[in-house]
């Protein structure tokens, strides 16, 4: 794939995957499953958020001139989501299901919220403005 | 590209849209009130309580959501804030709440002097939302479908509240207006089905995949269905009897086939969780589909209610109580407790310790508290709708509805005050002052 819209979405929906698969283990109260897919969720979004942050947004950065604008407000919610995501390893440890599933259900609409930002708005703008979309896309790594 | 004019980090301040939710509930109480007082109203359509009831209902609580909820969600998916919002609001909710009170009065007592008064307050409410929201979605250059969506249904607001300064109008006998009272039926149509209608669309295409991982409703469909809804709509209104009596049975089908999509998505969704927003959004389309049916068979002349008027009040009253109010109800249960976070967080985002002791999204607005919502709207619809199978049981039936709607209404200004009590709670000291200012 060369294009960033359809990379970048399809790594959205690859973590959309194992979060809903870890989200209903723990309301099963399956923990070892639970675990294991916590484990890729975890894994699977901090490559796609350093993705973002040193490739595509520094790319973006570069040739917009623009470090304030619209990418720098993403890198603030990815430090939420992270601060989230570290929440809930907590609770899964200590297997508080109650926890866990509030937090989760906050971290799926943030980041569902946030995802969407980027698909509609970022990543189109990004695609239009980039003078070599494929170099940046193989800079990055796949889920 | 000019990228300084986007800003993806648009979201009013929450007591913005919370201040229209903990009104509206008050409204839903009153209504229920009136219906317990009135139960005689069901008889006709233009019965002094029937009119009041309907409304506090849609003005005071199905407006009042809308309009707080539309302020939330138009920034989110356009990127453009409604100009003015913070400073317009509290006006358009005074307007709101004056102005539907006096309405409702008017029409209980039949007094012309309530009705002066509701005039001017109704008619600046909505101009000021009107024209705040009009501006915002003008300015949106790139918008989606959900843009798309809300500016059909603000559109068909306008015509919605034009429709009703003429039909009050004639109440306070100004003939010059030239308004007579069989369009009626194009104010609510356009009201329910217009309004209603588009801005659910608009915020479902947005919303079901979003907050349940769902497949997202396909382009064509979140082009196509809005302007088949919008003309099929026009003509229905506008055109000649038999002419707008077909595009009314096609209006019910465009409408039942967007619930049976919706259905579809939910139900293909990826996070299986039990969760009550799932289930409002459930009841709402079944009972969307439901009583089109019963409209297109009544058309093909297989009746339910033999009695022709009892029958277009049952479908109203399913409409509005059974479908919007149901969406509503859903909305609240997660829209509230998420905006509630989101500002949480981001007034503790440099204070680590602050941040890892925020409570989650169900500690702020509890699942039990969602779950007894749910049963008590669930069984208030029941009995309602039983009402008009009860023949000589109606109007005890009615009444026992009432109750119950009454009972849900309050059960849900107490979720949302006791939602709003932990969110002050939580905020970081310092920052009271700010916010209270
Ligand atoms: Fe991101
Ligand atoms: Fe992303």
């Amino acid at each position: 794939m060369t294009y960033i819209v359809e990379y970048m979405t399809q790594q959205h929906r690859c973590c959309d995957e194992s979060f809903a698969a870890a989200e209903e283990a723990v309301s099963k109260q399956n923990w070892s499953e639970a675990s294991a897919q916590m484990a890729v969720f975890s894994r699977d979004l901090g490559i796609h958020f350093t993705n973002e942050e040193e490739h595509l947004f520094l790319a973006f950065e570069e040739v917009s001139g623009n470090t304030g604008g619209p990418t720098s407000v993403m890198r603030v919610e990815h430090q939420q989501m992270r601060g989230m995501v570290e929440s809930m390893t907590q609770a899964l440890q200590a297997k508080d299901a109650d926890n866990y599933l509030g937090l989760s259900e906050t971290l799926m609409i943030l980041m569902q919220q946030h995802n969407m930002k980027e698909e509609q708005i970022l990543y189109p703008m990004t695609q239009q403005m980039l003078p070599d979309t494929a170099a940046v896309i193989s800079s990055m790594n796949d889920l | 590209m000019n990228t300084a004019g986007i800003s993806l980090d648009n979201v009013p301040e929450f007591r913005t849209p919370m201040g229209f939710f903990l009104l509206a509930p008050w409204f839903g109480m009153l209504a229920a009130l009136l219906l317990l007082l009135y139960p005689e109203m069901i008889g006709s359509r233009w019965h002094p309580a029937m009119l009041a009831t309907v409304h506090l209902l849609t003005l005071g609580f199905g407006a009042m959501i809308m309009m707080g909820a539309m302020i939330q969600v138009l920034p989110v998916v356009s990127s453009h804030p409604v100009p003015a919002a913070t400073a317009l609001s509290p006006w358009i909710r005074a307007g709101l709440v004056s102005g539907t009170l006096c309405l409702s009065l008017g029409f209980l007592f039949m007094q012309k002097s309530f009705f002066y008064m509701a005039l001017p307050l109704l008619g600046g409410a909505f101009l000021m939302f009107l024209s705040a929201m009009g501006l915002a979605l003008l300015r949106v250059k790139k918008g989606g479908d959900s843009v798309f969506c809300l500016r059909l249904a603000v559109l068909c607001l306008l015509i919605t509240v034009v429709f009703g300064v003429m039909q009050l109008s004639t109440y306070m006998d100004l003939r010059w207006v030239g308004y007579s009272f069989e369009r009626t039926n194009n104010h609510a149509l356009l009201g329910l089905v217009g309004w209603g209608v588009l801005l659910i669309m608009g915020v479902s295409f947005q919303v079901i995949p979003m907050f349940h991982v769902a497949p997202a409703f396909s382009r064509w469909f979140c082009r196509g269905c809005p302007i088949l809804l919008v003309i099929t709509l026009a003509v229905a209104a506008f055109a000649n009897d038999s002419v707008s009596s077909g595009a009314l049975l096609l209006l019910s089908l465009i409408v039942s086939s967007y619930g049976v999509y919706s259905l579809n998505l939910l139900y293909r969704r990826k996070r299986k969780l039990k969760d009550y927003t799932v289930r409002f959004w459930q009841l709402s389309f079944v009972n969307l589909i439901v009583l089109c049916l019963l409209y297109v068979l009544n058309k093909l002349s297989v009746f339910l209610l033999i009695e022709q008027g009892q029958f277009h009040l049952l479908l109203g009253f399913g409409f509005g109580l059974g479908f919007v109010v149901s969406i509503m109800l859903g909305m609240l249960q997660k829209i509230v407790p998420f905006l509630m976070f989101l500002h949480l967080q981001r007034a503790c985002i440099d204070d680590t310790d602050a941040f890892m002791r925020l409570p989650n999204m169900r500690q702020l607005l509890p699942v039990s508290d969602s779950k007894w919502q749910f049963q008590l709207h669930s069984a208030a619809l029941a009995t309602l709708y039983l009402s008009f199978f009860a023949k000589d049981l109606e109007h005890p039936l009615l009444m026992v509805a009432a109750v119950i709607f009454l009972l849900s209404f309050t059960w849900l200004l107490k979720t949302l005050w006791q939602a709003n009590r932990r969110y002050t709670e939580s905020l970081p000291q310092a920052l009271l002052p700010n916010i209270s200012d």
